[in-house]
């Protein structure tokens, strides 16, 4: 123990500065991440920065500290001091570790809490949800990089063997995710974890190999191995995905009225086409209607799903499941704008003639399940099993709380709603009844692995009457006072299910615009 | 393997891919020796120290250091053992005080007062930064860092190349005045430099190690022969493998005798060459020596000249 703790306190000593480096940028970002829920005009200046320091400086930082930190003691060459000294390779090891938990894993995670805190949450509630976190950290932060500049002689060579880690990651990420063609899906992907899973284990045998045997070649084949697996995992994983949402989506019929689709009245004439953002591709909107949704039952759709089929040519085209936006519905009949999106090329091809299109949609099935009321207040209050909310204005909306969730502690699904009170304006028109106001705190950017890496999470909730208000200027006659009633409904999910609908004389438009 | 010997190998070969550095070295180092490899750069001196440190894995053979086996020489056996290497990296960012303070705590058997009194002989300045000091200096630290803890091996890989004679002489003082307390093997190419203070010597070309022995053994076993002879001198094929380098010019024979045994080879000779007029038996100064073998090494391609491995002889015999 004495040996673990000579070799920390001497790493602490010679490294001080790239430990104050660390810290200052840490601090910089517990200091400026509360700004992307306080809203002002100093705090909106400095958002590009708030992006910065977690995705480029803490990460740099990282870098510089773990590569002194390793080669200090280079575990690659014949040339160093401490080789022939009583240097017991576990210990050393052990006062790394020591020192890595020390000086990056404890202030990040010092770093994390204060945000908690900052935005109202507490960094207690849940425990096991920093695991997931600093597993996050390990697999695409730490890990790689204590086991690259293990295997490198000094920070020149770490530096390019990382870039070289980094191009082949980024090729293998392109290569898994070609077959795809830029279909995007949102359904959930519990897989990708594998990936983690899978550059942990590696990096860390590749570290133990050179810290027990200084087998460079051994530790750099673990590491070659690795990235072949991760790779191939990726690569797998992505060519699998396609079944997996098939078999995950195919629950069974509910006992309760099902839900359907069906083709919105004049839906025909008022189909549009758009090219996105890629000249090649092309977005054809359907105007639907979704109804079917059980009392008490939410659905949201994840993916869509579109087949072409021209009986005249015998063609046929189909996409892989691909998502746009989330679309999501409460009881009763809704009308929903389906997009499906092709290449131009197949476009032209189906474009002369009418085809049969049949839509398929992803749907989670979700039940309402508790329901918290709190008061709407000006400045901060806490909502039970949701997070902490906000009712400040922003810009002319009058009615937007901005709400922050722990990403330790996601909640599920949450749809929120309140009721307007009149104001009594003499001039005002105010139609009869309850004013409602409803949105859906949307919390489905959980699939991004990095964003699991910011402890806390901005969530917006559109409190506005567009029921009756088409513009957003005109509320008059209407407030939300403070002590307004909101209340929190969680909707849990209950199965998943595909949702279809065949359009048998469909026609794509003449021209897309 | 012998007790006895601080170092001892069997066969030990080193090879980096298709390259063999170190060929089937064979060698004992005695306790209490002063152990001089010399060889030219380039001879695997240095591969063979660091096979020996554990730095290095051997390709085949086998080697002992203070009795164990070197590929597991690691952790507290290295706090028996003082390391120098003129090519070694030392923590360039510490001052020597820094640096003697870290190393101090590995070593139980650490002498403060020894390494007082070598700062002082050495003169070395604690506050000066590593990076920063002459070759000279930073040698000197790693000899204080490397002698304070009184190991009973000292391994030194070239450490007086390059050194001005000042140093070289200080060194060679802090050198001596440990040497009858631990046994000391060191490598050099440069024969002029060790010849004053080495009590063994090993031969090291091209990977082999040509002959290893203690100096007074050495000096006693070679002799330069030359024979003048009536008729012109011929070189004939059954001459025996101890006589190297022979040369006939005229009526006068010469060659190296490597394994000469006084009175007995001198009738040895006199009764092979009866008609001798007369027969010079001269002995060689010790650079004389590494050239013959050396030489005869290189015309042979392949075979071994004799090579001897060294008697028990105590280091101050």
């Amino acid at each position: 123990m004495s040996q673990i703790l000579h070799i920390f306190r001497k790493d602490t000593r010679m490294y001080w500065m790239e430990i104050l480096a660390l810290l200052l940028a840490l601090s910089l970002y517990a200091f400026l991440y509360p700004n992307r829920w306080n809203y002002s005009p100093t705090a909106m200046r400095s958002q590009y920065l708030n992006l910065l320091l977690p995705q480029v400086l803490v990460p740099a930082a990282c870098w510089l500290l773990i590569a002194r930190l390793i080669h200090a003691e280079s575990l690659v060459g014949d040339r160093q001091w401490w080789l022939t000294r009583p240097y017991e390779r576990k210990k050393l090891l052990a006062a790394k570790a020591l020192f890595v938990a020390a000086w990056i894993y404890l202030p990040f995670v010092i770093a994390e809490a204060v945000i908690l805190k900052e935005g109202g949450l507490s960094p207690l509630a849940h425990v096991a949800g920093w695991f997931p976190l600093l597993a996050i950290a390990s697999a695409y932060g730490v890990f790689p990089l204590i086991a690259i500049a293990a295997m490198t002689s000094n920070f020149a060579r770490m530096t390019l063997a990382l870039f070289a880690a980094v191009i082949v990651w980024l090729g293998a990420t392109a290569l898994a995710f070609m077959p795809r063609g830029g279909y995007e899906s949102a359904a959930p992907n519990d897989r990708s974890m594998w990936i983690a899973v899978i550059v942990i284990v590696g990096a860390a045998v590749a570290t133990l190999i050179q810290f027990a045997t200084r087998r460079v070649l051994l530790a750099v084949a673990t590491g070659a191995v690795t990235v072949l697996l991760a790779t191939g995992t990726a690569m797998w994983l992505t060519a699998t995905r396609e079944s997996r949402i098939d078999r995950a989506y195919s629950g069974p019929a509910a006992s309760h009225a099902s839900m359907q689709l069906a083709l919105a009245p004049y839906g025909l004439a008022q189909v549009k086409a758009v090219f996105s953002e890629r000249p090649d591709k092309i977005y054809v909107t359907v105007p639907l209607t979704f109804s079917g949704v059980p009392e008490g039952y939410a659905a949201q759709v994840d993916d869509v799903k579109a087949a072409l089929d021209d009986p005249a040519t015998g063609q046929h085209w189909s996409s892989p499941w691909w998502t746009s936006r989330t679309m999501r519905f409460l009881p009763g009949e809704h009308q929903a704008q389906v997009e499906f999106m092709l290449d131009r090329n197949q476009y032209e091809r189906f474009k002369p003639s009418p085809t049969r299109l049949r839509l398929a949609l992803a749907v989670t099935e979700l039940r309402a399940g508790s329901d918290t009321a709190a008061a709407l207040a000006a400045g901060d209050f806490p909502v039970r099993d949701f997070g902490v909310c906000s009712g400040r204005w922003l810009y002319r909306f009058p009615a937007q709380p901005m709400c922050r969730i722990s990403a330790l502690d996601l909640p599920p699904l949450t749809h929120v709603s309140t009721v307007w009170s009149r104001t009594n304006e003499p001039d005002a028109y105010v139609p009869p009844g309850p004013i409602t106001a409803a949105a859906w705190a949307d919390t489905s950017y959980d699939n991004e692995l990095f964003l699991r890496l910011l402890p806390v999470w901005p969530v917006r909730t559109l409190l506005y009457p567009h029921s009756i208000y088409g513009d957003l200027n005109s509320t008059r006659g209407l407030e939300l006072a403070p002590g307004t009633p909101i209340h929190f409904t969680q909707y849990n999910v209950t199965r998943r299910t595909q949702v279809s609908l065949t359009i048998p004389n469909f026609r794509l438009p003449d021209e897309p615009r | 393997m012998n007790l006895g010997n601080a170092i001892q190998t069997q066969g030990l070969t080193k090879r980096f891919a298709r390259t063999e550095v170190l060929r089937g070295i064979d060698v004992a180092v005695p306790e209490g020796a002063i152990y001089a490899l010399v060889g030219a750069n380039g001879a695997g001196k240095t591969t063979m120290i660091k096979v020996l440190m554990n730095i290095l894995r051997p390709s085949s053979g086998r080697a002992e250091v203070l009795s164990g086996d070197s590929r597991t020489l690691t952790g507290a056996r290295f706090c028996e053992i003082g390391y120098v290497s003129e090519n070694q990296e030392m923590p360039d960012a510490m001052t020597i005080g820094a640096m003697l303070d870290y190393t101090r705590p590995f070593y139980p058997r650490w002498d403060r007062a020894l390494e007082i009194e070598l700062i002082r002989q050495f003169d070395l300045r604690l506050d000066r930064k590593l990076r920063h000091l002459s070759r000279g200096m930073r040698m000197k630290a790693a000899f204080v860092s490397s002698m304070a803890y009184r190991p009973k091996l000292m391994v030194l890989d070239e450490p007086l190349a390059g050194l001005d004679p000042l140093v070289r002489d200080e060194l060679i003082e802090g050198i001596l005045d440990r040497a009858e307390e631990t046994t000391i093997f060191l490598s050099s190419h440069d024969l002029a430099e060790i010849e004053s203070f080495a009590s063994h010597i090993g031969f090291m070309e091209d990977g082999r190690l040509l002959f290893s022995d203690g100096m007074s053994a050495i000096a006693a076993r070679f002799r330069e022969i030359t024979i003048a002879l009536d008729g012109a001198a011929q070189l004939s094929n059954d001459m025996p493998r101890e006589w190297l380098l022979p040369e006939a010019a005229d009526h006068m024979l010469r060659f190296v005798h490597t394994a000469w045994r006084g009175d007995a080879s001198e009738r040895d000779l006199r009764e092979r060459f009866p008609a001798a007029r007369s027969i010079e038996m001269d002995p060689m100064p010790l650079r004389a020596i590494f050239l013959a073998v050396a030489k005869s090494g290189r015309k042979q391609p392949g075979a071994n000249p004799p090579s001897h491995t060294a008697e028990k002889e105590s280091a101050h015999a």
